[in-house]
């Protein structure tokens, strides 16, 4: 078997059994471990596919830097009070109307573009095959050349999210500009 | 049509096979030394003997002492055979994950790291002192005259990222062992390792961009070849000489982000016992200190790698030393890459022994310290650093 190929299941099937611990585990820490399995290997995925700067800004952002912040917020958690241990049955039909729908989008796109062109994954796998991809294909210059032009509007946009998202953090808190509570 | 082994050419799986187990066995036998050397640079440094007393018997009334290197197999043994002590309450799957966390990271980031040039095994067997090994020097002349290979496990486009990428699952380590303890002081350990290394992490990162600016590489292959070559013909462009700012920051973070003494608050004696590895006993708790330990040797790979040219010596280029009062020195490729070898070894126990003598010469800072170091000092002067190099470069300069 292709050295390639293997590796592409063991990180396939890690990848998958991370998810259904983080659905499955009682305690959010292992939750957590398990998302954090899943991240690495999606990023061993990439790096299968010749995406070596997406497979390592996978571990730096996700694995290294927001997984961190999700275990350090568990860890001051009480997690022996009863309210994170109950289960959340009661929501279980929004996330099922939510996954159905998502399912549906994603089979009905994946019809549009197989019916379009048949051999669309074959020529994707041959761009990908190191012996007949661009040069530098993946690596560091062609990813930072693209952010920083194509995509930096895109780029930049998130980043106004982002501060949006801390500002909504501060007024959710209440913190005042001396950084005191609010009564 | 060469054998293959799971698609791979079994030429380079072996080659790299050999290579790869050469580094992990350099990077082990490392550890080891340091686990020595702990204990006799700080005995020199506090007037003492150090570890004398473990040895092995010989005949005649005489012992085998090795200079307390015998002490360290004493400890090994020693934790292995003590009764494994585990908290009454505790995780105990992240308990036990957390040491391959703390582990695995410290072992695997030093894939990137060239650790000599090319070496071409046609050539490098034609050393008149290397002609009698029997077998090889004729398979390799006869069946891959052109065959040559790097010393370095993976030549990653991203070198630089993946090490940055690897370091940062160490901090998990941290967390989950003082978490998953359930005892207070190395939850305190677990917290302070979690912050420390995060704060430290951003201007680690900072102070190396002044590097890849410079060099306009990432990969640790091309900036070591950057390295190589020559300011005004005789200076050695190492990153000591073109970043010296950066390389006293970098120093810094280093040892801030591998929680050795002036930094060492996540782990303090004298506060919370041991801090996150308080709850480990026998040969987990060794695990711990020896992925410090290799931590320590990696910090100083990374120092030699990216401030002091690497495998590279001054003026040696692949057929000898060319020097610059115009002297030449022919030597044969063999000579050459053992040379590399020898000069990056060289550089790593040099650095090996700086961060030991920080670690016993320094007393540790308050918290409030640290943090202000790292977000206060260590941060905006990177960034200093980092402007005036991009002006320097835009400039035209080097």
């Amino acid at each position: 078997m292709d050295f390639n190929v293997l590796m592409f299941y063991v990180f396939g099937v890690t990848a998958i059994a991370g998810g259904l611990v983080l659905f499955f585990a009682k305690h959010p820490i292992r939750s957590a471990m398990g998302l954090l399995a899943s991240m690495l290997a999606l990023a061993g995925m990439y790096a299968i596919l010749q995406a070596h700067a997406i497979a390592v800004f996978q571990v730096i952002i996700y694995a290294g830097a927001i997984m961190v912040l999700i275990i350090y917020f568990i860890m001051l958690l009480d997690i022996q009070s009863e309210e994170y241990l109950r289960k959340y049955n009661k929501l279980l039909w929004a996330g099922g109307i939510f996954l159905v729908a998502i399912l549906t989008l994603f089979i009905y796109k994946l019809y549009n573009i197989l019916s379009a062109s048949p051999d669309t994954f074959t020529t994707i796998s041959r761009s990908i095959d190191p012996a007949t991809a661009p040069e530098e294909f993946g690596g560091i210059k062609p990813f930072s050349k693209g952010l920083l032009t194509n995509y930096l509007f895109a780029f930049e946009f998130v980043s106004t999210l982002l501060f949006a998202a801390i500002v909504a953090v501060i007024s959710i808190v209440q913190l005042d500009w001396k950084g005191r509570k609010n009564e | 049509m060469q054998s293959t082994i799971l698609g791979i050419n079994i030429v380079y799986f072996w080659t790299y096979f050999f290579v790869a187990g050469a580094i992990f066995i350099f990077m082990f036998m490392m550890g080891a030394v340091m686990s020595w050397s702990e204990r006799k640079q700080s005995a020199q440094l506090q007037d003492r003997i150090g570890a004398n007393r473990a040895a092995i018997p010989l005949p005649f009334g005489k012992k085998l002492a090795l200079w307390g290197f015998i002490n360290n197999l004493a400890d090994a043994i020693k934790c292995l055979i003590k009764e494994d002590f585990r908290p009454q309450a505790y995780d105990k799957l992240m308990y036990n994950l957390a040491i391959f966390f703390a582990f695995i990271p410290a072992v695997l980031a030093v894939a990137v790291v060239p650790f000599a040039g090319v070496v071409k095994p046609a050539e490098f067997f034609q050393a008149w002192y290397l002609k009698w090994i029997p077998w090889l020097p004729e398979y390799f002349a006869a069946n891959l005259p052109d065959f040559s290979f790097r010393v370095q496990v993976a030549n990653l486009n991203v070198g630089l990222l993946f090490i940055f990428a690897i370091g940062g699952l160490n901090v998990f380590g941290s967390i989950l062992a003082g978490w998953s303890s359930n005892n207070k002081f190395s939850m305190m350990g677990g917290l302070r390792a979690a912050s420390q290394m995060i704060s430290y992490e951003i201007s680690m990162g900072m102070s190396l961009l002044g590097i890849i600016f410079i060099y306009q590489h990432i990969d640790l292959w091309g900036l070591v070849q950057a390295q190589s070559d020559l300011a005004w013909g005789w200076l050695p462009k190492w990153g000591i000489f073109l970043q010296p700012l950066a390389f006293f920051l970098f120093i810094a973070a280093a040892v801030a982000e591998n929680k050795r003494m002036p930094f060492d608050l996540p782990e303090a004696e004298s506060e919370i016992i041991s801090g996150y590895f308080l709850e480990y006993s026998g040969f987990k708790m060794l695990l711990f200190m020896f992925a410090e330990f290799i931590e320590i040797v990696f910090v100083a790979i990374m120092l030699t790698t990216l401030f002091f040219g690497g495998f590279s010596v001054p003026w040696l280029m692949a057929d000898g030393f060319h020097f610059p009062w115009g002297s030449y020195v022919p030597l044969s490729h063999a000579s050459v890459v053992i040379l590399q070898i020898i000069s990056f070894q060289l550089k790593v126990f040099f650095f090996c022994w700086l961060l030991q003598q920080l670690r016993w010469s320094l007393p540790r800072f308050r918290y409030d310290q640290v943090m202000d170091l790292g977000w206060k000092i260590l941060l905006p002067l990177s960034i200093v650093n980092l402007i005036i190099t991009i002006i320097i470069v835009a400039l035209g300069g080097f």
